[in-house]
């Protein structure tokens, strides 16, 4: 009789312990299986918003001027400007001249203003095959004016000219190269 | 008036040789100057400021200088160079206000007070034009000079007697 209360009372310990062991290894269990935490990466100080795959399309009586797509953007609050990078600025010509679409490595876009200074192998490629290079241009978005104080490359078929500052009015895409100007001509033999 | 025949003709010979020979060739057209104004529209160049273009063995000098090109392959269609123009080929020089040289045609004008050096010699007129694919040139005179001439260099009877 005392042997079959010790087993009683064995049994009954055996199944708390049992029954702990159970919750613990859920809970053991439910630990692990938490989703861990993204890696989010805290931003800069003075970066109020940070997106990927920016794109602004500026339009004007139903009209669109021109559109600024970018790999990555980061809104300034306090400057009142974003930052991108990987940059496409397509401005549009109609169907007389048709798009202008230029890439820079980085932009910074003044929302104030609207304008956009596009820094690093900044390239401009025109519908009509007319081709542009620099390291710095800043487009003024008020005057349809792409504006830049460095060296300049155009090239057009066999022909290249070069100068160091530039101003290119996209909607009539009339150019001027300010000063030190070079140009080579490939000819066509004459009839 | 053989004699002065005969230097004419030299030295219309010699004008031909410093506007023709280096713009009849293939090689490139270049060009140096302050400043450019080009229009994408009118398919033209406007340099201006101390311009200077080469091509092949010639160089030109000018104030102002229009390259204008036209069709899909934006072939060269009229240089025309304004003010102070200045030829120069070895020692042969030509000048003039305004020169204008077309290259469909194969034609190169020089006006405004055209003048052809070679030397010590020297030739004037109204309007010096040269025919590049006929090797032919004309030298017109004003109302009071009456100078006009016609001469074919390749020919055989360059310098002969008249």
């Amino acid at each position: 009789m005392n042997n079959f209360n010790n087993i009683k009372r064995f049994l009954g310990l055996a199944a708390v312990v049992a029954s702990l062991l159970v919750v613990v290894t859920i809970l053991v269990r439910m630990d692990h299986g938490v989703v861990p935490k993204l890696p989010v990466r805290k931003l800069p100080l003075q970066v109020d918003i940070s997106l990927q795959k920016f794109h602004y399309t500026e339009t004007k009586q139903g009209v669109k001027r021109w559109d600024l797509a970018a790999e990555k953007a980061e809104y300034n609050k306090t400057k009142d400007l974003t930052s991108l990078t990987g940059v496409k600025l397509v401005v549009a010509g109609g169907a007389k001249f048709g798009d202008l679409v230029v890439t820079a490595d980085r932009a910074e876009y003044h929302n104030d203003t609207r304008d956009v200074a596009l820094t690093g192998n900044v390239i401009g490629v025109s519908s009509k095959g007319v081709r542009f290079s620099a390291s710095n241009v800043r487009y003024l978005a008020s005057r349809y004016l792409m504006v830049s104080e460095d060296r300049v490359r155009f090239s057009d078929g066999g022909n290249e000219l070069e100068g160091v500052g530039m101003e290119f009015q996209t909607q009539t895409r009339r150019f001027k190269l300010k000063k030190d100007v070079s140009a080579v001509f490939r000819q066509q033999e004459a009839r | 008036m053989r004699s002065v025949f005969c230097q004419l003709t030299l030295l219309l010979l010699l004008a031909s040789a410093a506007l023709a020979a280096p713009i009849s060739g293939k090689e490139p057209l270049k060009v140096k100057s302050d400043n450019l104004t080009a229009d994408n529209e009118k398919k033209t160049a406007t340099f201006e400021g101390k311009v200077v273009a080469h091509q092949g063995e010639l160089t030109l000098y000018t104030d102002r200088l229009v390259v204008s090109s036209d069709g899909e392959g934006n072939e060269l269609s009229k240089v025309e160079a304004f003010g102070n123009v200045r030829i120069l080929q070895g020692n042969r020089q030509a000048t003039g206000g305004h020169a204008v040289y077309d290259p469909k045609r194969g034609v190169i004008l020089l006006d405004g007070n055209p003048k052809v050096m070679a030397g010590e010699d020297v030739i004037t007129g109204k309007v010096i034009t040269y025919f590049i694919n006929e090797q032919r040139s004309v030298v017109t005179g004003g109302p009071k000079e009456r100078v006009e001439a016609v001469i074919h260099p390749g020919g055989k009877n360059v310098g002969a007697k008249p």
